[in-house]
């Protein structure tokens, strides 16, 4: 009898399909590069000419990565959510944890008149991680002891609205009593972005996004046992707090991270997880994890190639493209599938 | 020796700022291989006392012993291979087929990743047979009837490799076929694999007819004992307070007067 599907042609597939769609990525953009000066790039050799080199090692190749880390992170403490808190609706950004993490950004771009004296350390990259890291927290571990009280899921999604709300609001106050300079800031921040990373803010991100994805090996198999709801697991002799816990640092580092470095980007978390579960029909989290990994990178990656134009000049901010495309895919799955609730 | 030892046990809800006693000093020893049907009228505690027993809930004062050790000295990981459980819980929603969900049962003895061994495999099957389901294997658990899926629950205790298993209303919600099934399969396993089962249930016609033991909770006491014996004894008419209805020796259940 075969037990379990390993789908590991499918995870080839995927895996080609990353890599082509990386290429793609990399080849278009605002100044067309032809094919074969772009692998002589990649590979470090002469180009033709300086200045598309650079365009491609500083601007294109940084931000494809930033897409790929952005993709897969978000969707990953997507499933998290979806399997902590039992709700096929949860996601970062449903349940106030990427408002949480905008706060964290906004208390630093904006609150320092408040606070003084810290501007100049205010907007070092590394700092921006951790005040969005603390931030996410903050709001999951609030949102996650008020569930702990509701049974209901509905309430649960709900309470995760109003903590969204509750953290606007005092971004809107904070904003009120900002600099103009100080709200663009913060402004073209929120609409995300995954440019403008330097190598440097590039390894930052990856280094702490590599200490997320390190914990979540260990909660695989208390994961999976979830599944069963609290209780049973329990029976099984899984630690259900420190599971919890786990997934509550591992989805504010991820999240923090990238709401840091990328702004505020809606919908990847919610809708990814789904879709995979599309193409790969199961709940074990051990193929789950990394097939909703690739599948965020591969569509972050092509939602960054929409929001190029390509051919123009314009880019479009990131976080319209989610939205655009991510709110109709919500809305279908729910139509589609309507065992969701 | 006596797989469960209970002594002056007192059972209940404990918060900060009150205490809710349901039922104070409980003495029962239990034998391996019983099947024990705990009888009680409804949110009398037969629930609390289950999940006491299994340590889902925090006991209030007394005594348990499992295998002649206290509850409490037992990991997580050791509770989880003395005791499985079925509970009346829904599950909540996922993608797990009947193997997946059964074989959830083998976690205490899998690896950190939860990989599947041939000894575990081996079991989830056995599981699958012992109680006839194994043509379900690669069915999603949400496409199953009630019935079935209970079947699948109890499977699922039996990977788990336990001398004790506790079931919660196992057939609350079934047809009167799969409630006789269901009986049926508790006593095989009982009698045939040495299991300890206790189930708390209305059933009271079928668990006199199988159970081994009775565990009849009224307002303020456990009365135990085997069925025969508790008839003649006329303890059944105990289990329940109105005075429109009586115990019928003869008949094995209760009629209205």
């Amino acid at each position: 009898m075969t037990p379990q599907k390993s789908y590991k042609t499918t995870f080839f597939i995927l895996l080609i399909l990353l890599v082509f769609i990386w290429f793609l990525n990399i080849s278009l953009g605002s100044v067309s590069i032809p094919f074969k000066e772009i692998f002589a790039a990649i590979l470090n050799e002469e180009v033709s000419k300086n200045a598309w080199k650079s365009i491609i090692i500083d601007y294109r190749i940084p931000k494809a990565i930033t897409a790929i880390l952005v993709g897969s992170g978000l969707s990953i403490s997507g499933l998290l959510m979806q399997t902590l808190f039992r709700n096929p609706l949860a996601g970062p950004f449903v349940l106030g944890i990427s408002s949480g993490a905008s706060l964290g950004v906004a208390i630093l771009i904006l609150g320092s008149t408040l606070i003084g004296g810290i501007s100049a350390f205010a907007f070092s990259s590394f700092s921006m991680a951790i005040a969005a890291s603390l931030g996410a927290f903050l709001v999951l571990s609030a949102v996650l002891i008020a569930a702990n009280s509701v049974r209901n899921t509905m309430s649960i999604l709900i309470i995760g609205l109003m903590f969204g709300s509750i953290t606007s609001a005092i971004i809107s106050v904070l904003a009120y009593f900002s600099s103009a300079e100080q709200l663009q800031q913060f402004i073209f921040w929120g609409f995300g972005s995954l440019g403008n990373l330097s190598w440097n803010e590039l390894a930052i991100f990856g280094f702490i996004f590599s200490i997320g994805i390190i914990f979540l090996v260990f909660i695989i198999k208390p994961l999976n046992s979830m599944l069963l709801g609290e209780n049973y697991a329990k029976s099984l002799g899984v630690n259900i707090k420190k599971t919890r816990n786990i997934v509550l640092i591992t989805t504010s580092i991820l999240t923090g991270v990238i709401t840091a470095f990328s702004g505020p980007i809606a919908f990847v978390g919610l809708a990814v997880p789904h879709l995979t579960k599309i193409v790969f029909n199961t709940s074990n989290h051990k193929i789950l994890i990394p097939a909703v990994g690739l599948v965020g990178a591969i569509l972050m990656l092509i939602a960054d190639m929409i929001a190029q134009l390509p051919t123009s000049e314009f880019t479009l901010p990131i976080n319209a493209i989610t939205s655009l495309f991510g709110a109709p895919i919500v809305i279908w799955l729910l139509i589609r599938k309507n065992k969701i609730y | 020796m006596n797989i469960l030892t209970i002594q002056n046990l007192k059972i209940g809800y404990s918060s900060k700022k009150k205490t809710e006693i349901i039922l104070d000093g409980i003495d029962i020893t239990l034998k391996k291989g019983t099947f024990v049907c705990l009888l009680g009228k409804n949110g009398i505690g037969k629930s609390t006392l289950l999940r006491t027993i299994s340590r889902v809930q925090p006991k209030l004062n007394g005594t348990i012993q499992i295998d002649g050790k206290n509850l409490e000295s037992y990991t997580a990981i050791n509770l989880s291979k003395k005791i499985g459980l079925v509970l009346t819980e829904k599950l909540p929603e996922s993608n797990l087929t009947v193997f997946e969900l059964i074989a959830l049962g083998r976690q205490p003895y899998t690896n950190w990743v939860g990989t599947l061994s041939k000894i575990d495999i081996e079991k989830v099957n056995e599981a699958m047979q012992l109680t006839n389901i194994s043509h379900l294997s690669q069915k999603k658990y949400y496409e199953l009837s009630d019935g079935q899926l209970q079947k699948v629950l109890i499977s699922r205790a039996l990977a788990q490799d336990t001398n004790i298993i506790i079931l919660d209303e196992p057939t609350a919600h079934l047809d009167v076929q799969y409630k006789m099934e269901t009986f049926r399969l508790l006593k095989k396993l009982a009698s045939k694999l040495n299991k300890t089962i206790i189930v708390s249930t209305h059933e009271i016609h079928l668990a006199l007819q199988s159970a081994n033991e009775l565990w009849l909770m009224i307002a303020d006491k456990i009365i135990t004992g085997n069925p025969q014996e508790l008839i003649e004894n006329g303890e059944l008419d105990r289990l329940f307070t109105s005075e429109s209805i009586y115990f019928d020796n003869q008949k094995q259940q209760f009629i209205l007067k």
